[in-house]
């Protein structure tokens, strides 16, 4: 299976419209992803992260109902105990000019007073120093003969600090444990204008970052296969919004497809899938200039439109609920989906001792369908991670009976320890619902 | 292929890009910058990095000429664990060589580099003190760089390393420098050098990522080529040095200077010599002899060469090539000092402080870098003054003339060595403009929410906390601040005086209510009359939110705060709202010995990591008799009139050191004989101390509460009848008078008041009477919808008025239609306002009236009417402290006199009946059981009216107490009386056991020689049986 190292706010944010494009069907195959980065994970990566948990049938954690899902990793590597650098390194003890301390010889005295809490201002020396030891996460290991796909920008303090030392990590396990694989690279350069009365980044920093980490990614990438930078010096440059960036919540698609975090995904896409560049020992020439993009952004827009209205009606209208009084439930919701139900609905009576005993399976499955879709006071819905509709119109059960539904007859690999109670049954069954409409809907 | 790649690498190195070291995530950032900026070439280069690569240049010049010492310094844990996976566990620092200064690292790309903190000018420094070797030596580090270019590269060629760094940097030498080899080689020797095997990230089993190379450096060509001191003959110029064989010189001048004779035969002149030159101060018993370490600039003759000491001789030996003609005999200079020195050789770090702490914010710094014990070896101490610079965040000290230096030298703090602590501030307290010379009492503070990590040092001061001293010796011109991380500034503030040391005499008069919960200053300035203070008293009243005004900062935080400022003075928040904006609070926080007044319970003074003395809120300390209470009650008037005098001199715009403060305090009738004496000596010694900090001379003059009020309100043109009932902390001082007459009808004092409430209120709710009290003052009360409060008050208060309302009967015995004016003052009766359930619809003042207007009709007497009569007083609260301030002001007396107590006269309340015992035999030996009677409305506290011959005989005779005598009830107040008491009939209000009743009144006969009753049955029973009563 192929994997992404996300690394970094940008990495993050690719990453976001990647898991989407996927769980609409656009992007067919699953992967793995590794976030690393100093923040938290962005709260739609989050509430996706525990959809693609919710969905898991099988013993291993990515085997869902009829199929293997992604599964997504947090590394995190802040550094909040102490205060400034200098304590961090110091062990909170003070230096002064006077006596110096070895520190001194590496550091110079703004980045040593920076304090760690309020982030890594930018300064990838201090990131890759400070961060290194959180890096020896077994998440970084790849597969055998597996693509592994490094996305991150150059930018700012996390991604332009951890993706050389991630890098050299992932290289290091793979030759420990004797691993083969393909190593790619989306490189995000100077892209985004920064906000300096909210960032407190000058651009020229975020300049000389992009050519010295880009300097030292020559060093570290030198097992790349190949690799594609975004943005650089005569791109367009756009403009962020952090706050809004970090809550991930119904983040709008890019209208263009020249939106630098759509090329990215599609950079990141078309590495995963491009089989005809031979390696070369030159680095310079592993630089990928031009690719046609994998994925029509109109097609997927289309399709996006259609899978969340789906949803929608399945909640609005009560679907399941209605189902399950409906004599001729199979004529007219279609077999596939009334016997997935009733598959849920018999784990659930064996559990609880009694069909009896969970004749509200049904509409526990529907609140399920509800929460996991628009979430809780404290939880993100799954809706939240796609951006927001406008529009809506009624859909037919008919177009369900359509779905590609799992089948649910025969040996199947199913671990009876996640099943534990009727509430945790009926959302494992609402996960496999909304993953199947979003990802076979019509 | 690869265009963006190298489009954005072409662009990012180019002669207008910004560079930053930071931005290669590596730990050897800096030794890679340099290496990546050096492999371009030089107009390829960014421009902002040109000093930097010259300051390169300088030091592996330096580096190949042998003019660097190089200290290896291991690197320790926490840092080691981050450098170790690069196989790095040391630093190797780069010293000037003779010199000292720290000028960079050894690197493993560029063989030397500077440090990351390399500031602009650096370079120049350092040429002052070492030339550059490409203008000195220029032939001698061509050849060292040939040589170090041929072995890089034959490195590389014969395969003994791996690394891509030797070719480079052979390249970049040859680019950067002049490479020649001589024909008569120098002397060489090997250096080993680090170098990088290959940038990684990543090292496996911890294995360096250097491997060591050996450079064919310059030797023994070290001979120092910075400007050295030789002291030269005035006359012929020929130096003045010895063989070492030659008698020591013997410093026996413990002066700066001493004479040598010139050897040269033909000359032979003595000259001067400055031992200063020699860097070499006599103190005391010591000699110092100052390392040049940190002595910058560099003084213009140079150094003298490096010292040695043996016993009480310091030795000088110059080189031969530093001298004339080579000279190697006469190339030395002995000293030798008397038996008492001991010669020692210290650093000027010393006696400076190794970090400095910057209070408050860094452009307004004023503070100093000595130790305090060394301030004698700073010659121009007083004239020492910080430079800050915010922008680059740095403090310099410029032209310090240390003693034992020939120069004065500057000392700079970088951002480093700074510790700055903006929420810190300082303060001294009064301000030295607001009080003369002779003022003795200061409070040096620091404040700010981080204050319990700093202690105060400050000689001939007192430890009240650690970051709080008190002086009781004048101005603390002299002190430091030391941080608990060993991070401290001195500072040294001669006082500004702009107070005019005029010696006419003045007069300033004050008046105290010191109140069982609060107390409040009155002050009336020489030239104003008593009716000004009346038409304005809120300029003449005491506010101490305000005393912050007259605090002197060398420190400013920008953070407001309702905290206590310094731990001894209202913060910000202090009376903004609530009663206490004229309030002092009468408790105190106390620590052993030590006390402060309470502003805050709720913010005690904090405790530190060596400062462990829990503070403890003392209140209620007024009338108590307990052991405490009278240091308590010295404590509390010190710290108050210290606090509240420098504001009253500042609002008075008092300017004469000649002043006599007349002091007019109030205390209420209720104090006993015992009481009255201990308060006589609490008065006495608290002038006695005053008169000593403050260099004023004080009178004090005491006058009973309800006396004050009958002094504020009295007037020889007024036939007003006025009852005042001041209801404080502790009593209830009544006095019922009219205002033309010199005596009141009725006075004293009852022992039932806002704190008896509070305490039954905390008891009930099981709360903090001080916080309780506190909230109140302060407006925070939140029970003002508590039906249990309600209630309770309105209990209080009725009983309260029953007593009232007996004094008024009693009266009207005699005057049945005089109309009386009920005067409520005092912030008892505002309990009301606080917890009334409607409380939050009405303004105070109407609450107020509303409640007390409703009560006094209920009493029905059409001719008692509620009054306000110095309505213009902040709150009725003040009465007192005015009528204090009136009876100063007309008092003009400088002695205490306790008869100004008057004696208590109020009504008995309950009937009495006195008669004789059976055994008692009178006259003619009969035995008579005649009946002595005191009616209700008679009053007690002056002598009974019946024969009895001594209070002995009083306390003797049977007693009994007709309950059911008592003023008339009539409705309303009848059923309002009967509701209170949860009572169908009058028959049925609570009383106490007759016989418990009959031991208080006897307890309550004074002793002397006149046969009195101190209380009657009304005011025992409502100070002993109803208090409690209300608690069930």
């Amino acid at each position: 299976m192929n994997k992404i190292v996300a690394i970094g706010g940008t990495g993050q944010l690719v990453l976001h419209y990647y898991l989407q494009l996927y769980l609409l069907g656009v992007i067919t195959d699953p992967f793995e992803a590794v976030v690393v980065d100093t923040d938290d994970l962005i709260r739609s990566l989050s509430a996706g992260s525990d959809f693609l948990a919710d969905l898991q049938y099988g013993p291993e954690h990515n085997e869902a109902l009829g199929a293997i899902v992604p599964a997504i990793e947090w590394v995190e590597v802040s550094s909040n105990d102490y205060n400034t650098v200098a304590d961090a390194l110091t062990g909170g003890y003070g230096f002064s000019d006077m006596t110096r301390h070895p520190m001194q010889a590496f550091f110079n005295r703004d980045t040593l007073v920076q304090n760690l809490s309020q982030g890594l201002y930018a300064r990838p020396a201090l990131s890759s120093v400070i961060s290194q030891e959180k890096l020896q996460s077994e998440a970084l290991i790849p597969q055998n003969d597996s693509v592994l796909a490094i996305v991150s920008s150059v930018l700012g303090g996390t991604g332009g600090g951890l993706t050389a030392p991630i890098i050299a990590q992932i290289q290091s396990h793979a030759k420990e444990v004797d691993v083969t694989m393909k190593l790619r690279a989306v490189i995000f350069g100077e892209y985004f204008n920064p906000d300096q009365k909210e960032s407190k980044i000058e651009r020229k920093r975020i300049q000389s970052n992009q050519t010295l980490v880009l300097r030292s990614l020559r060093e570290a990438l030198k097992d790349v296969h190949s690799f594609y930078i975004v943005g650089g010096p005569k791109a367009q440059l756009i403009s962020r919004d952090a706050e809004q960036e970090k809550k991930g919540e119904q983040l709008p698609w890019p209208k263009e497809a020249s939106d630098p975090i759509w090329h990215g995904m599609q950079a990141l896409e078309y590495l995963f899938t491009e089989t005809k560049m031979s390696g070369t020992d030159e680095f310079e020439k592993r630089e990928v200039e031009v690719f046609d993009d994998p994925n029509d952004l109109a097609k997927a827009n289309t399709r996006l439109k259609q899978r969340l209205l789906t949803v929608e009606n399945l909640i609005k209208k009560e679907a399941v609920v209605r189902m399950a009084k409906d004599p001729w439930a199979s004529l007219i919701w279609g077999a596939g989906f009334t016997r997935l139900i009733i598959h849920f609905w018999s784990i659930a009576a064996r559990v609880e001792g009694g069909k009896e005993r969970v004749a509200d399976f049904p509409t526990k499955v529907q609140q399920a369908l509800k929460t996991l879709w628009r979430g809780k006071e404290d939880q993100l819905g799954l809706g939240k991670l796609f951006p927001q509709l406008t529009e809506s119109h009624p859909v037919r059960p008919k177009n369900l009976s359509k779905i590609g539904w799992p089948e649910v007859s025969g040996r199947l690999r199913f671990d009876p320890d996640l099943m534990g109670g009727v509430d945790e049954i009926a959302r494992r069954a609402a996960a496999t619902i909304l993953f199947r409409v979003l990802r076979e809907g019509v | 292929m690869g265009k963006k790649y190298v489009d954005i690498l072409d662009k990012g190195f180019r002669s207008d890009a910004a560079l930053y070291a930071e931005s290669i995530p590596h730990l050897l950032h800096w030794d890679l910058a340099y290496f990546w900026v050096l492999e371009r070439d030089a107009h390829l280069r960014p421009a902002e990095w040109g000093e930097q690569i010259n300051a390169w240049r300088y030091l592996v010049a330096l580096l190949l000429t042998d003019q660097l010492d190089i200290e290896s310094d291991p690197i320790k844990e926490p840092f080691l664990s981050l450098t170790k996976s690069y196989g790095i566990d040391e630093v190797r620092w780069l010293k000037l060589k003779n010199e000292g200064d720290c000028v960079g690292a050894l690197s493993p790309t560029v063989l030397v580099r500077p440090l990351p903190d390399y500031s602009r000018g650096d370079l120049r420094r350092w040429v002052q003190k070492l030339p550059h070797p490409e203008e000195h030596k220029p032939d001698l580090l061509a050849h060292f760089v040939k040589l170090a270019i041929q072995h890089l590269e034959q490195l590389q060629k014969e395969g003994k390393s791996k690394s891509p760094v030797p070719s480079i940097l052979a390249n970049i030498l040859e680019r950067e420098f002049k490479a020649k080899e001589m024909a008569d080689p120098p002397e060489g020797a090997f250096q080993p050098l680090p170098i990088l095997k290959q940038i990684s990230w990543v090292q496996e089993n911890y294995e360096s990522c250097l491997e060591p190379i050996d450079l064919l450096v310059g030797w023994q060509s070290d001979v120092p080529v910075g400007r050295v001191y030789i002291p030269r003959c005035e006359q012929c110029g020929a130096p003045l040095t010895r063989p070492q064989s030659s008698a020591p010189i013997e410093i026996h001048n413990e002066g700066a200077s001493f004479i040598l004779d010139c050897s040269r035969p033909t000359c032979g002149r003595p000259n001067s010599v400055s031992l200063e030159q020699f860097l070499i101060w006599v103190r005391d018993r010591e000699v110092v002899v100052w390392d040049r370490q940190n002595v910058f600039p560099v003084p213009a003759k140079g150094f003298p060469p490096m010292p040695t000491i043996i016993g009480r001789e310091v030795q000088f030996e110059w080189q031969p090539a530093q001298l004339p003609g080579a000279e190697r005999t006469n190339r030395f200079l002995r000293f030798q000092f008397p038996d008492n020195k001991q010669l020692v050789q210290r650093k000027l770090s010393e006696i400076f402080y190794h970090k400095l702490l910057v209070p408050g914010e860094l452009n307004e710094f004023k503070g100093l870098p000595f130790q305090l014990e060394w301030r004698e070896a700073i010659e121009n101490f007083a004239d020492v003054h910080a430079d800050p610079d915010s922008v680059s965040v740095k403090v310099a000290y410029n032209r310090i003339k240390v003693r034992g230096l020939p120069e004065p030298i500057n000392w700079v703090y970088g951002s480093l060595s700074l510790k700055q602590a903006p929420d810190l501030a300082i303060g001294i307290y009064p301000n030295p403009q607001v009080v003369p010379e002779k003022w003795k009492w200061y409070r040096l503070f620091l404040h700010g929410k981080e204050r319990q990590q700093y202690r105060l040092q400050a000689p001939e001061t007192k430890e009240i906390l650690p970051w709080l001293m008190e002086s009781t010796s004048g101005f603390p011109k002299l002190f430091s601040v030391h941080s608990s991380d060993n991070v401290s500034v001195s500072f040294y503030k001669q006082p500004e005086r702009t107070f005019l040391s005029s010696e006419s005499p003045a007069r300033l008069d004050l008046g105290v209510d010191f109140g069982t919960t609060n107390t409040v200053v009155y002050f009336l300035p020489p030239g104003k009359d008593f009716d000004q203070l009346l038409t304005d008293p809120q300029e003449h009243c005491v506010e101490p939110r305000r005393f912050a005004e007259i605090i002197q900062w060398l420190a400013r935080t920008n953070a407001s705060s309702s905290q206590s400022l310094g731990d001894f003075l209202p913060g910000d928040d202090y009376g903004k709202k609530g009663a206490a904006r004229f309030i002092i609070p009468t408790v105190l926080w106390e620590m052993d010995d030590r006390y402060l007044i309470c502003w805050n319970p709720d913010s005690a003074p904090p405790q530190a990591d060596n400062f462990k003395l829990p503070a403890t809120a003392v209140g209620d300390f007024k009338l108590k008799s307990l052991p405490n209470a009278a240091v308590w009650r010295q404590a509390f008037l010190r710290e108050a009139m210290l606090l509240t005098l420098p504001w009253a001199l500042t609002s008075s715009k008092l300017r004469t050191s000649n002043l006599t403060v007349s002091l007019g305090f109030a205390f209420p009738l209720a104090l006993g004989g015992p009481a009255r004496e201990e308060m006589v000596d609490t008065l006495a010694r608290t002038s006695r101390t005053l008169d000593e900090l403050t260099g004023f001379k004080f009178e004090t003059n005491a006058i009973s509460e309800s006396a004050a009020c009958v002094k504020l309100l009295g007037s020889p043109n007024s036939y007003d009848t006025f009852l005042v009932a001041d209801m404080g902390g502790g009593t209830i001082d009544l006095a019922l008078f009219t205002a033309n007459e010199a005596d009141p009808d009725q006075i004293g004092s009852v022992q039932f008041a806002g704190e008896r409430f509070l305490h039954i209120l905390a008891t009930k709710k099981q709360l903090d009477q001080l916080k309780l009290g506190d909230s109140i003052r302060q407006g925070n009360c939140s029970y003002g919808a508590d039906q249990t409060a309600n209630l309770l008050l309105r209990r209080f208060v009725g009983i309260a008025f029953e007593f009232l309302r007996t004094m008024i009967a009693a009266y009207r015995q005699q005057k049945p239609d005089q109309t009386i004016h009920l005067v409520l003052a005092g912030n008892g009766w505002h309990l009301a306002e606080v917890f009334n359930a409607g409380s939050a619809s009405y303004t105070t003042r109407q609450l107020y009236n509303q409640v007390y207007a409703h009560l006094v009709k209920s009493l029905g007497d059409d001719k008692l009417l509620l009054s306000d009569p110095l309505h213009q007083l902040p709150s009725s609260k003040h009465l007192v402290a005015v009528g204090a301030l009136k009876h100063a002001v007309t008092q003009g007396s400088s002695h205490l006199d306790p008869d100004k107590f008057a004696p208590s006269r109020l009504p008995a309340g309950r009937g009495l009946i006195f008669t004789t015992p059976p055994d008692d035999k009178t006259d003619h030996g009969k035995k008579r059981e005649e009946e002595k009677k005191i009616g209700w409305f008679d009053l007690v506290g002056e002598p009974v009216r019946f024969d009895v011959h001594s209070p002995e005989a009083l306390r003797k005779m049977n007693l009994r107490i007709d309950f059911m005598q008592m003023t008339p009830l009539k409705d309303p107040w009848r059923a309002h009386m009967l509701e209170l008491f949860g009572v169908s009939q009058e028959q049925k209000i609570p009383y106490p056991e007759e016989m418990q009743l009959q031991e208080q009144i006897r307890l309550a006969i004074p002793g002397g020689h006149v046969p009195t009753l101190g209380k009657g049955p009304l005011q025992l029973i409502l100070e002993n049986y109803w208090a409690e009563w209300l608690k069930k």
